[in-house]
């Protein structure tokens, strides 16, 4: 597949009370982060379910963002950012052993006053996928 | 009065005996009823043109099930899933991320020649085991591996006046008579371990069982009997994926390591009996190399 032609599709699932604000708040100031991202706004990134992870790599996406509040009692909801972190740190495990590899999930902390913080992360990411390129399944098997 | 017929495809039966263990039961349900085709119970060649409701038994392993699958929804105005293979795929859709030629060539190693020539007039398999609802419609699913006879029996006897049947959409744990308290051991058992506390509940004894990512309605007979669920009877709702469910399950409960287990440990733990329909073998199909 020719390299320059490939477009990836990232989903961004953000919390509503923080990274969502943040999104918004870039729009606002109207800085530019990659069209590749596409946000769907949860509740709180707690509520983001593994089901929720690996159905958006089912229907095709190439990389997946979780983005909640800030670490140490930023969020809005007491610590369901520490436990989407906790389920992101294994989910990124369990795609490496499905062969879609851990590198195309990624969890961000910000608060809603960072929209440069959240252009600099979707930025980044959407660059990695890039890089990557298309997803590969190379099995992995015992 | 309606006219009935049972199927069995690929599988292994279990769930045509727990019809018929369901002894006068199914004598008193089937009273103004027809029973025209069940291999387990009656001598009749086929199933009729004109059936009213059909049980399909097992799940779609060659070329024959799928047309006899096919043939079977075509005459039949009910067609009823019974059994985990039926439902979701079964134990036997474990094989479905590994390719039916190297899996021929596993089972036969250097006969495969000879077994090819013997197995010429033989349909042809199918490259995946495919559940029954992802060939056909499907109107109502009895799942279990084997269903409980009193749930058949409810449900079949639902179905033939015309209601919907019912099954329970609490997990196993809700029925589970074992002790709770909190807190989980940190090692991971194995089956052939002993359990330590014979009151408490597996899952914190560090024992995978399936117990919070299936359907109840067995009374967790396995848990009091003091083996892990593994979670025969699919999800408690067919919107989740049992897999992923029991997953997120394991990591809330601090069981991280679950997850760098191999795609092979981990369907045949959390998909045992549901990987044809799960997320998992979604996955691993996915190739986007053009």
């Amino acid at each position: 597949m020719d390299k320059a032609a490939f477009e990836p599709k990232i989903v961004a699932y953000c919390c509503w009370w923080c990274a969502y604000g943040a999104a918004d708040l870039a729009g606002i100031s109207k800085l530019t982060y990659p069209a590749s991202v596409r946000i769907v706004r949860v509740p709180c990134s707690g509520r983001v379910d593994p089901l929720h992870v690996l159905s958006a790599f089912k229907a095709g996406a190439h990389g997946v963002i979780v983005a909640g509040c800030l670490k140490d009692g930023g969020c809005h909801y007491v610590d369901g950012n520490m436990k989407a972190e906790k389920r992101v740190k294994a989910l990124k495990k369990a795609l490496d052993s499905v062969g879609i590899g851990g590198d195309r999930l990624e969890m961000y902390f910000l608060s809603a006053g960072m929209p440069d913080k959240f252009v600099e992360y979707t930025t980044e990411f959407a660059r990695r996928i890039e890089r990557l390129g298309p997803v590969g399944l190379e099995m992995n098997r015992e | 009065m309606t006219v009935m017929a049972t199927l069995s495809l690929s599988g292994d039966a279990g769930c045509h005996v727990i019809l018929a263990s369901l002894h006068e039961k199914l004598l008193g349900l089937l009273e103004p009823h027809e029973l025209a085709f069940c291999q387990i119970l009656k001598d009749s060649r086929d199933i009729p043109d004109h059936v009213d409701l059909t049980l399909v038994e097992g799940s779609v392993r060659t070329e024959n099930d799928r047309e006899r699958l096919r043939e079977a929804r075509a005459r039949a105005k009910i067609l009823v899933a019974i059994g985990s293979c039926a439902c979701f795929g079964g134990i036997q859709s474990l094989c479905n991320f590994v390719d039916s030629q190297e899996l021929m060539k596993e089972t036969y190693g250097a006969a495969i020649a000879e077994a090819k020539s013997l197995g010429k007039n033989l349909p042809e398999v199918l490259p995946k085991n495919i559940p029954v609802r992802e060939i056909v419609e499907v109107d109502f699913q009895i799942p279990g591996c084997p269903p409980e006879p009193d749930e058949v029996a409810s449900c079949l006897g639902a179905i033939l006046r015309g209601e919907t049947p019912q099954l329970s959409q609490k997990n196993v744990c809700d029925e589970c008579k074992k002790k709770r308290g909190g807190d989980f051991e940190a090692k991971i058992r194995r089956l052939t371990e002993k359990p330590s506390d014979l009151e408490r509940c597996l899952l914190e004894l560090g024992y995978i069982c399936m117990g919070p990512a299936t359907r109840a309605g067995c009374h967790a007979k396995c848990v009091a009997a003091n083996v892990p669920c593994d979670g025969c009877r699919g999800p408690a709702d067919l919107k989740y994926d049992q897999g992923v469910a029991m997953l997120d399950a394991l990591i809330a409960a601090d069981r991280e390591t679950v997850s760098t287990y191999s795609v092979a440990t981990m369907s045949a733990m959390y998909h045992r009996y549901s990987f044809a329909t799960s997320v998992l073998a979604k996955l691993l199909e996915r190739k986007d190399r053009r």
